[in-house]
């Protein structure tokens, strides 16, 4: 994946380039980026030519990731949409929770990196499965549980129960 | 700049989390979680005002009448945190002196008693090391105070509304959070509420709704101070029209709807919820949804009801009603002990239950052992542990299944005990020699059993991990209803009356015929206790003696054997 784009080679399909904050290019189909509501709205702005983003707060592991939690997406939002019209029955969305749920099950540094992409880029989904990744992580554990699973440093002491 | 952080240092990674991301994680958070969360790290700590995950209702109960402590529950977790209150208000007071009007989230209002005219009403939060927020001198009566949202917050609303005796006239007050006055507002009635009494209400979206104990409910809107009464709902047909519009009824908030539920008068005390339109300002009847649990409290003291959002906290003061999805009371008891009994059985808590138990049982155990002092001891602990039988099918039926299966399991019990009789042949509470006790504990465990099986079923591990308990239970049962066994058997003239009636067919035939109503005569209104014209000679002729001849001597005899008596 960590070609850098060959402008040579003409893709058939439109395709855009995201550029890592470590400077690899990433290039995806338009269709797979516009996943993000920042680059669609930004996408929207721009000049038709200009293709390249500049994703500064997105290092080039977690953009792969990304790219293939969007690419899944994307190609089985197809395939159940085909599914739908042929009124064939299919578990295409079952499926994609399930891959959803492999795809999140990471280390917590894994996790923030893509929470916080989710949350920079915009992708709401993604973002969603982040965000109960780490709610659930959470429920159940005590301050130093959480403490210790996120690798946090204890820097006050506060009665849990002394809130407001 | 992203790699350098990475570099910089790991740990810091995550208690550098933006606040409104951390807020979003806590909105799929529950209450309890949120204080931890807040208790994580500093950066975390500035996490504030983010509404928790709707969860079951905590629970607040006060021990030994006194509110010098609390225990607050939480069913999430199924933890119990004891709160000593420090707050010179309360400390102190005895449960009668202080009243509890209605709560929110997690905060109290309450008021103490004392013969003035005036009220002064304040608020109470468990939660916040029992900080207490003293409200502006209320020079005159109400019949009920309530608040729109957190006290905390400058746009809270405080309410009171108060019913002249007549029914003509009501005169409501406000208070805006920072105020230090109340605002009268007076509206006339037309028609007058006669004999109606607002009992309670709710907050949404800058009206508050009141509801009276026939189900009248008024409105008033806050900006435009506007006082609207609607009408109670019309009942979906007639036979429900029979049993609606008791005493009880209860408006409810929930979520964005106004809810009343009526408690009916059949034998099932199901409940019928009508949900507010407020487009259209009618009301509608609805089947009571799915995924709610309302605790509403007694409704003859009426302290505080409904259903509220954000920290959840509900009184108990003297008991407890819960409906289920399906709509029917599942429990409900009439003291503190039992409310307490039943939440430790819903919410599966056992050791409360065990140790009020024990307290009982110690109480008992203190006093001289006499005949009726045992047998007293042996009814409770049979009948408690009937109670605590049923109560463990309970909380394992709303723990490991649904809980429309639990009020299934709660409506075989009549069946079960009416298929019981049938099988046994016994007309109700006969066997067991008449001994109510064991008979109702039989009919329960019967019961018990069967549900326990029907549960298996469904949940293996439910059943194995509860037989252990059960059956335990049921051997210290049994030894109480043999000791029970025991008295009953004494030769008494009730017992051999007993013995008489509804004993075994030889004992009747060693009675001559010619004694027979001489007999019956003499033993029966002991053993009942009334006066001898409650006998029925016709019910005997048949199972007696077929013979007519017989018939006419006992006919002959009994009015003589009522002169005699009288």
């Amino acid at each position: 994946m960590k070609d850098s784009f060959n402008p040579s080679i003409e893709p058939p399909k439109k395709t855009v380039t995201l550029v890592s904050s470590d400077g690899y290019d990433f290039e995806v189909e338009e269709e797979v980026a516009l996943e993000s509501q920042v680059i669609k709205d930004g996408f929207e702005d721009k000049a038709v030519d200009d293709r390249e983003y500049l994703l500064f707060n997105v290092h080039s592991d977690t953009l792969e990731l990304i790219i293939k939690y969007c690419e899944k997406h994307v190609s089985s939002r197809k395939s159940i949409s085909a599914a739908a019209a042929s009124s064939s029955s299919s578990n295409g969305e079952e499926a994609l929770k399930e891959w959803d749920e492999h795809f999140i099950s990471v280390d917590t540094n894994t996790l923030y990196d893509i929470l916080m992409a989710a949350d920079y880029l915009n992708i709401k989904s993604l973002l969603d499965l982040a965000i109960q990744k780490v709610a659930d992580t959470i429920h159940g554990r005590s301050p130093e549980q959480i403490r210790k699973k996120f690798n946090i440093e204890n820097d006050s002491i506060i009665d849990p129960w002394a809130s407001e | 700049m992203y790699m350098d952080t990475m570099e910089e240092s790991n740990k810091s990674q995550w208690s550098n989390l933006p606040l409104d991301v951390l807020a979003k994680i806590s909105t799929r958070l529950v209450y309890a979680d949120h204080v931890r969360l807040r208790a994580v790290c500093k950066q975390w700590h500035s996490l504030y005002g983010v509404q928790p995950l709707k969860q079951s209702p905590w629970l607040i109960t006060f021990d030994k009448d006194s509110w010098s402590s609390c225990e607050l529950f939480d069913p999430v977790y199924k933890t119990t945190f004891i709160i000593n209150i420090s707050s010179e208000l309360l400390k102190g007071k005895r449960m009668r002196d202080i009243n509890v009007h209605s709560c929110k989230d997690g905060w109290l209002l309450l008021s103490q008693r004392n013969n003035k005219i005036g009220t002064s009403l304040f608020l109470f939060s468990p939660f916040t090391n029992g900080r207490t927020i003293v409200l502006p001198y209320l020079e005159s009566t109400f019949q009920f105070a309530t608040f729109s949202s957190t006290p905390t917050d400058s746009g809270c609303v405080f309410f009171v509304l108060n019913l002249e005796s007549d029914g003509s006239t009501i005169c409501m007050k406000t208070c805006y959070g920072n105020d230090r006055v109340w605002n009268s507002h007076t509206f006339k009635c037309d028609p007058p509420l006669v004999k109606e009494k607002f009992v309670s209400a709710g907050y949404l979206d800058g009206t508050f709704y009141c509801a009276t104990n026939s189900g009248t409910m008024g409105t008033y809107n806050i900006a435009r101070q506007r006082w609207d009464l609607f009408q109670r709902p019309e009942p979906v047909d007639m036979c429900s029209q029979q049993h609606l519009y008791g005493q009880r009824t209860t408006l409810v908030q929930s979520d964005k709807d106004i809810l009343l539920a009526f408690l009916n008068h059949t034998p099932d005390r199901g409940y019928t919820i009508y949900k507010f339109d407020r487009l259209n300002m009618i009301w509608n009847s609805i089947p009571p949804p799915d995924n709610h649990v309302f605790l509403i409290n007694d409704w003859r003291i009426v302290k505080f009801a409904g259903e509220i959002s954000g920290k959840f906290i509900y009184g108990i003061y003297r008991s407890v009603h819960v409906i289920f999805g399906t709509g029917k009371v599942i429990l409900c008891t009439t003291d503190l002990a039992d409310a307490m009994w039943i939440l430790a059985g819903t919410l599966s808590k056992y050791v409360r239950s065990l140790y009020h138990l024990r307290l009982r049982f110690a109480y008992l155990a203190s006093r001289p052992c006499s005949k009726e002092n045992l047998l007293t001891l042996s009814n409770f602990g049979a009948s408690k542990f009937r109670i605590t039988i049923c109560l463990n099918v309970y909380g394992i039926a709303l723990l490991y299944t649904s809980k429309t299966l639990a009020a299934v399991t709660a409506n075989t019990i009549p069946v079960i005990t009416f298929l019981m009789a049938v099988l046994l042949r016994k007309g109700g509470r006969r066997y067991y020699g008449g001994n109510p006790a064991a008979t109702e504990f039989l009919d329960k465990t019967c019961c018990n059993i069967f549900v326990m099986l029907y549960l298996s079923l469904l949940v293996p591990e439910a059943f194995c991990s509860c037989l252990a308990r059960w059956s335990r239970q049921l051997m210290f049962s049994l030894v109480l209803i043999r000791f029970q066994f025991r008295w009953d058997l004494t030769s008494t003239p009730i017992n051999r009356c007993k013995d008489l009636q509804y004993g075994p067919q030889n004992k009747r035939q060693e009675l001559s015929e010619t004694e027979i109503g001489k007999g019956i005569t003499e033993m029966l209104p002991r053993h009942i206790g009334g006066p001898p014209t409650f006998l029925n000679p016709f019910q005997m002729v048949p199972q007696r003696s077929p013979d007519r001849a017989l018939d006419k001597c006992r006919y002959k005899n009994m009015p003589q054997s009522k002169n005699e008596k009288s």
